[in-house]
């Protein structure tokens, strides 16, 4: 029975994304969108956290946003980081995470995939899905990351 | 609501403290402060005791020690926040004339390096590695730097002051000075926060004794009115730790904002009116965003502040006398109760070098995860 209501990947957080199947370049970030203020949520929320409405909607959002502001992560994160190098060990290799502002109006804090340097506020960002480890059983489990648009800067 | 008055204050240093348990550091405070006000155990009414890494019962724990005298003992956790909520908790119980005397003790026994992401981080987040601590502030610092021209030596500047303050405090863990070339060139934690302008968790712990005006001549010949003492919680979705998304539509005031117009009504006062300042610094530019939050200038201009000094002991607004979170550490629970003691040592002139002169008004801040907010006022 497992197997037949398996999805293809796991995920850090199965509210997160439109889909658990398919290319990684199909699936996009899902939220939920307020039917009364009109504001957009990352995931499934059980109220508005604006306006406390329940009149929600589900939503997908854009896959390309700008760079809101960022900082460089320079120690190992604490407890059960499993980036870098997919298994959690080895050397810790510093990475940027930033804030990116969608046209949804929400800005979303995330990894971003390009050098240290690379950053600079404002710039334009896409959203890329992928593996950020295996589970146990060695399922891929999928995370959402940005890098930049201009392939230069990556 | 009716003025409450602290009339004794205590102190354990904050620092490392390996073999020393909670229990003698939280007992050690609370006794220091019962001696500062004259007061026998058994005349304490309520206690509150703020802390966030300690186990159940901390405060019974601790302050039955003195002897089962039967009063409510209660715990209170509202993360870096956790002592202003205790404190707010005992304004409300002596203010509304439910009780005549409580005491707020702040404890706490932290691990070394950043703090357990479990405590406040869901699996997903720790996974992909957004739980550091000062993620938040650092992209709040960067885009204050884009917005307003804020620039690291301003922000580093913020930590030298506290680092020279602390000098003159046998209470901070750090007790030593250092340049600007030292704070700048210290390793980078998360860009542009540096290793010497962030605060360590740790460990100590400070207690307040509180009553009323119908009994405060029985203990203090100059007691210390609680002028205002809020705690808040931010709005959506200004401030956020953890933070994972923010709106870019709905412009909520800062909790900080929010908090200080609430202790400001209830005080009677504007910012303009108050000589001393003890604000959270979980790093440098915590501090100059609280500047702006507070109202000692207008949002953009807290580097400005910096530049002429204003903030400094001697300067328009000393903030951080005792050298801030960033020299004395944060054990969080504690921290706002150690605010609370320096500020009365300010108001009552007994802070020696670091004494801000004629200092009449004081007001202490903290913020932290979830966007909890205190604020308290004080006057002599």
């Amino acid at each position: 029975m497992m197997n037949i209501t398996q999805a293809q990947f796991a995920t850090v957080r199965d509210d997160f994304f439109s889909s658990r199947e398919g290319p990684l370049a199909d699936i996009a970030l899902a939220g939920t969108v307020c039917g009364e203020c009109g504001e957009v949520s990352l995931g499934s929320v059980p109220a508005c956290p604006n306006c406390q409405s329940t009149a929600l909607t589900p939503t997908t959002l854009s896959r390309e946003g700008e760079l809101y502001s960022y900082t460089i992560v320079r120690n190992r994160p604490p407890g059960d980081y499993k980036g870098g190098d997919k298994a959690g060990e080895g050397p810790f290799v510093p990475f940027p995470v930033g804030l990116v502002e969608l046209p949804e109006g929400i800005r979303v804090l995330s990894v971003l995939d390009c050098p240290l340097d690379a950053p600079q506020v404002g710039m334009p960002m896409q959203l890329d899905i992928y593996e950020l480890y295996r589970d146990e059983t060695g399922q891929p489990v999928l995370s959402y990351r940005f890098r930049p648009v201009d392939e230069e800067a990556r | 609501m009716r003025p409450v008055y602290i009339v004794g204050v205590g102190i354990h240093k904050f620092g490392r403290f390996e073999d020393k348990p909670y229990t003698q550091m939280g007992l050690e405070a609370a006794s220091m402060a019962l001696a500062d006000a004259n007061m026998p155990w058994r005349d304490v009414q309520q206690a509150y005791c703020g802390r966030m890494y300690l186990p159940a019962t901390t405060g019974l724990r601790v302050l039955g020690q003195l002897g089962r005298t039967g009063i409510s003992i209660i715990d209170v956790e509202a993360a870096c926040a956790s002592g202003g909520a205790a404190l707010a908790q005992a304004c409300m119980a002596i203010g509304s004339g439910a009780k005549d005397t409580a005491m707020v003790l702040g404890v706490e026994k932290m691990p070394r390096g950043f703090m357990d992401p479990r405590q406040l981080y869901e699996d997903w987040q720790i996974a992909t590695g957004l739980s550091q601590n000062p993620i938040p502030w650092a992209i709040r610092a960067r885009r204050h730097m884009y917005e307003h021209g804020t620039t690291v030596e301003q922000i580093a500047r913020i930590s030298v002051k506290n680092h020279k303050n602390s000098v003159h405090n046998p209470y901070a863990m750090y007790q030593k000075e250092f340049s600007l070339e030292q704070v700048l060139n210290s390793p980078l934690v998360n860009d542009p926060i540096n290793l010497l302008s962030i605060c360590a968790p740790n460990e100590g712990a400070a207690a307040i004794v509180l009553c009323s005006g119908d009994v405060a001549h029985k203990y203090s010949d100059a007691p210390i009115e609680v002028a205002g003492c809020s705690h808040k919680v931010a709005l959506y979705t200004h401030f956020s730790v953890p933070l994972y998304t923010q709106s870019a539509k709905v412009t909520n005031p800062h909790v900080t904002q929010l908090t200080a117009a609430e202790v400001y009504a209830q005080a009677g006062i504007g910012p303009e009116d108050v000589d001393v300042m003890e604000v959270q610094d979980t790093d440098a530019f915590c501090e100059l965003e609280a500047y702006e939050h507070i109202g000692l200038c207008p949002i953009g201009e807290g580097g400005r502040l910096v530049d002429d000094g204003d903030t400094q002991i001697g300067g328009r607004i000393p903030v951080n006398t005792s050298g801030g979170l960033i020299s004395k550490g944060e054990p969080v629970g504690a921290s706002h109760v150690g605010q609370i003691f320096e500020l009365v040592s300010q108001l009552r002139g007994r802070a020696g070098a670091r004494q801000v002169e004629g200092a009449k008004v004081g007001l202490a801040h903290v913020i932290g995860a979830g966007g909890n907010c205190a604020i308290t006022v004080l006057k002599r």
